[in-house]
């Protein structure tokens, strides 16, 4: 990495040295003189705008071929001269061939700009191949032929060979010229708005060419040059370089806008970020694609499913994301292929916004269940209230309401009728006794008072009660804290119902222990099995209750082989 | 005295019944169920009907409602209501028509055997009887300060508070141990604080303190 990098620089500072000298070479002549004529000047400045900013771009875009593209042109526009003053034949032989290479390079950046394509169109690839006919075929063809001094290519000395063949390979360039304005014209046309803008450059390179091509034909044809195609052309052949780095530099500009992307970002999804990502990328067309790793496809923010564009050069795709798995993808204008380090903050960008929104939706769907959680608790306690009521109403409170009247009727009987008022104390004396058995009844199931000698003794009670031979194993060094051992007892106690119910079970083992994590409660059965909490309401329930003290409740319950009910109950001290 | 029980607890039920037929009130049936009841009122057309609030099957307000028909079916049988816990709702529902041979009370009232047997009179002759309970919440429940209510003396709350349970001037008086005319000064006073109109009419007088005290 490091080594390819030094290795560039090294590349680029000896460029920029001999772009330097050449420039110094070319002018040096030309603003010594004593008249200085403004049109030679700006001719030879050319070479060294192309150079000097394509060397600017290709510091600031490695990856883009648009800085070296320029370089070569640059330099390629000195080559003529440059050998020229060598004063040697052989040198201005090649100079001569190699004098109009540079306009190749010119309409293939022309063509390239603004890059991220990977194929070229066949009428592209026409004008291209037309620019090489005229400015190399052509040339190496004319050259046999044309008496200019030190040719050494000159065999058949023959000016009217030497100006036919000039002629058409002037018109030919002069056409070739018109074509890639036309292929450029109807590219803009159909272009996306990210591409129209980004071809700025590219248009004003093909009106200079436009220019360049009628310049030398009227050469060619008349042998005038009319200072309506020379000023044009020359000011044109400076500025476009500036131009196309100007269109280079935007993108460093639009890359200062994933800043603010990243401050907008916060909590944006769906739509609203698909919009920042396409501001940000300047690219209408942006699409956010969600991965849908259920369905194995993509779909848009409203959920619908998404056909990902074919390949097909216009359109491309960035992948998004997280901890080694995808969860979207951006399709994105082929344009902005060259904005990899813009691309790629993008990407990054937006995988924050889907991680928040990912931790969202995940905190969302927390809330929502615990929101549920608390319902059925409100729930349970509401109905747990209406029982009690129902309890107190049809039991204790009627029993008490006769009780009174038998004392009443019991009162005038004491001295008139002493058997009668006997028989009415014992009546009254049993129905005391089962009043008192329900309330007891009832006050253990609002809160089990054995707990009050600690759990051990509260599950061996329980065990006592339960139907099924029950062992219970409590091993704790201390005791739990109070809402630890009331959960504990009531997910034994519920256990114990259950299995009584359903279990068909012959030995119930309930274990109590301390772990890790907390209070460990166990109750399992060796019965049928087959139980779940989404089909029992008390389990349901338990689990809240569990759950409210932040713990979990398993239910693991294979059929044939028993039900185990295991709570996990953290105890903060 | 012709009394019909209703109520789903057969403990109930029979110890009322007993306590009832010691004093001397002929229970000519007993029943668990609002239906049984209408039919019972339909064949005895008792003086009145003791209704449980809380009938099978859901045990919310079926007794309730079973008089109610009692009431539109036969207007001339006297109800009276049992309840466990008196609400003012169940109150303000009852006399909302009328207070005229209506008596709302709770069951363990049935221990002061003098005094239901003589609220189950009032109510079989055409009468009132309320709640005590009841009455007091009526007349405590959220009253603004400008309330003339509040002009009244302790005494004067203690005989408007019996007027409401449905009482007469002789009642009230054995009741406070006071005469009668004394009641009488009392209700005097009382009507004119309140801008009531007065009338020597038990129940009118009922009437119009319950219109005033109603919420």
């Amino acid at each position: 990495m490091s080594s390819a990098f030094s290795r560039r620089s090294l590349l680029l500072a000896s460029l920029w040295l001999t772009a330097a000298a050449a420039e110094w070479a070319a002018l040096r002549p030309v603003i010594l003189q004593e008249h200085v004529r403004p049109e030679v000047v700006l001719y030879h400045v050319v070479g060294g705008s192309f150079a000097a900013c394509g060397l600017l771009a290709w510091h600031r875009r490695p990856q883009s071929r648009t800085g070296p593209l320029m370089v070569v042109t640059g330099l390629l526009f000195f080559v003529h001269g440059t050998l020229g003053r060598l004063h040697s034949s052989f040198a201005e032989t090649i100079g001569i061939a190699v004098s109009n290479y540079w306009v190749i390079t010119f309409a293939a950046l022309l063509i390239w700009f603004p890059g991220g394509r990977r194929r070229w169109a066949a009428s592209e690839r026409l004008v291209i191949g037309a620019f090489v006919v005229a400015e190399v075929v052509l040339v190496l063809a004319w050259m046999p032929f044309a008496e200019v001094p030190r040719n050494l290519a000159l065999v058949w000395p023959n000016p009217q060979v030497a100006s036919a063949i000039d002629k058409a390979a002037s018109s030919l360039g002069f056409a070739a010229s018109v074509c890639l304005a036309i292929v450029l014209v109807r590219r803009l046309l159909t272009a996306t708005r990210p591409v129209r803008r980004a071809s700025a450059p590219a248009a004003a390179g093909a009106l200079t060419l436009l220019f360049l091509g009628a310049l030398i034909l009227q050469g060619v044809f008349t042998s005038a040059q009319s200072p309506f195609l020379v000023w044009p052309t020359l000011v044109g052949l400076v500025l476009v370089p500036v131009v196309f780095l100007a269109g280079v530099w935007r993108t460093w500009v639009a890359r200062a806008a994933v800043g603010d992307l990243l401050v907008d970002l916060g909590s944006m999804s769906g739509r609203p970020l698909q919009a920042a990502l396409a501001k940000a990328l300047g690219d209408p067309t942006l699409t956010l694609a969600y991965w849908l790793p259920q369905f194995g496809s993509y779909a848009d923010s409203d959920g619908q499913k998404l056909e990902l564009p074919a390949d097909d050069g216009t359109r491309l795709l960035a992948s998004v994301e997280q901890d080694g798995e995808r969860v979207a993808a951006i399709v994105y204008d082929a344009s902005l292929a060259e904005e990899r380090k813009l691309l790629d903050a993008v990407v990054a960008a937006a995988g924050i916004a889907l991680k928040n929104e990912r931790l969202g939706a995940e905190l969302r769907a927390r809330v929502g269940e615990l929101s549920a959680s608390r319902a059925r608790i409100v729930g349970a306690g509401d109905e747990e209230r209406r029982r009690l009521e129902r309890n107190l109403h049809d039991g204790a409170q009627q029993r008490l309401v006769a009780l009174g009247m038998q004392l009443r009727l019991l009162g005038p009987r004491i001295r008139t009728d002493p058997e009668a008022a006997e028989a009415l104390v014992a009546a009254a004396t049993a129905e005391l006794a089962t009043s008192v058995d329900e309330l007891r009844e009832l006050a253990h199931g609002i809160h089990p008072a054995v707990l009050d000698h600690g759990l051990a003794i509260a599950l061996e009670s329980l065990a006592a009660r339960s139907t099924v031979a029950t062992a219970v194993s409590v091993d704790l060094l201390e005791r739990l804290p109070e809402s630890v051992e009331v959960a504990a007892y009531f997910v034994a106690s519920e256990a114990l119902a259950n299995v009584a119910k359903h279990a068909e079970a012959s030995a119930v083992q309930i274990t109590v222990s301390r772990g890790v994590k907390g209070a460990l409660v166990e109750v399992a059965d060796d019965g049928v099995g087959g139980a779940d909490d989404a089909c029992g309401s008390g389990l349901r329930g338990l689990a809240d209750r569990v759950e409210a003290l932040g713990g979990q409740l398993r239910i693991s319950s294979p059929i044939g082989t028993g039900t185990t009910i295991s709570a996990v109950i953290p105890c903060a001290s | 005295m012709r009394v019909v029980i209703a109520d789903d607890s057969l403990l109930i039920r029979d110890g009322l019944a007993s306590l009832l037929r010691d004093a001397d009130v002929d229970v000519v049936a007993q029943t668990g169920s609002p239906d049984d009841l209408l039919l019972k009122v339909a064949s005895y057309r008792p003086d009145v009907a003791i209704v449980d609030v809380r009938m099978p099957p859901t045990h919310t307000d079926e007794g309730l409602r079973a008089a109610e028909e009692i009431r539109r079916r036969y207007p001339d049988v006297g109800i009276l209501i049992l309840s466990q816990h008196v609400e003012i709702g169940i109150a303000t529902r009852l006399l909302s028509e009328s207070a005229d041979g209506i008596g709302y009370l709770l069951k363990d009232r049935v221990t002061d055997l003098d005094d239901f047997i003589a609220a189950l009179r009032r109510v079989a002759e055409g009468g009132s009887a309320l709640d005590p309970q009841i009455v007091s919440q009526l007349l405590t429940k959220g009253r603004g300060a400008d309330d003339p209510v509040n002009l009244l003396t302790p005494r004067e709350r203690e005989v408007i508070e019996l007027i409401a349970e449905g009482r007469s001037n002789k009642g009230i008086g054995e009741r406070l141990v006071i005469t009668e005319r004394a009641v009488q000064k009392h209700v005097t006073s009382i009507f004119l604080k309140l801008g009531l109109q007065q009338s020597d009419d038990d129940h009118r007088r009922i009437l119009a303190v319950l219109a005033y005290i109603r919420p």
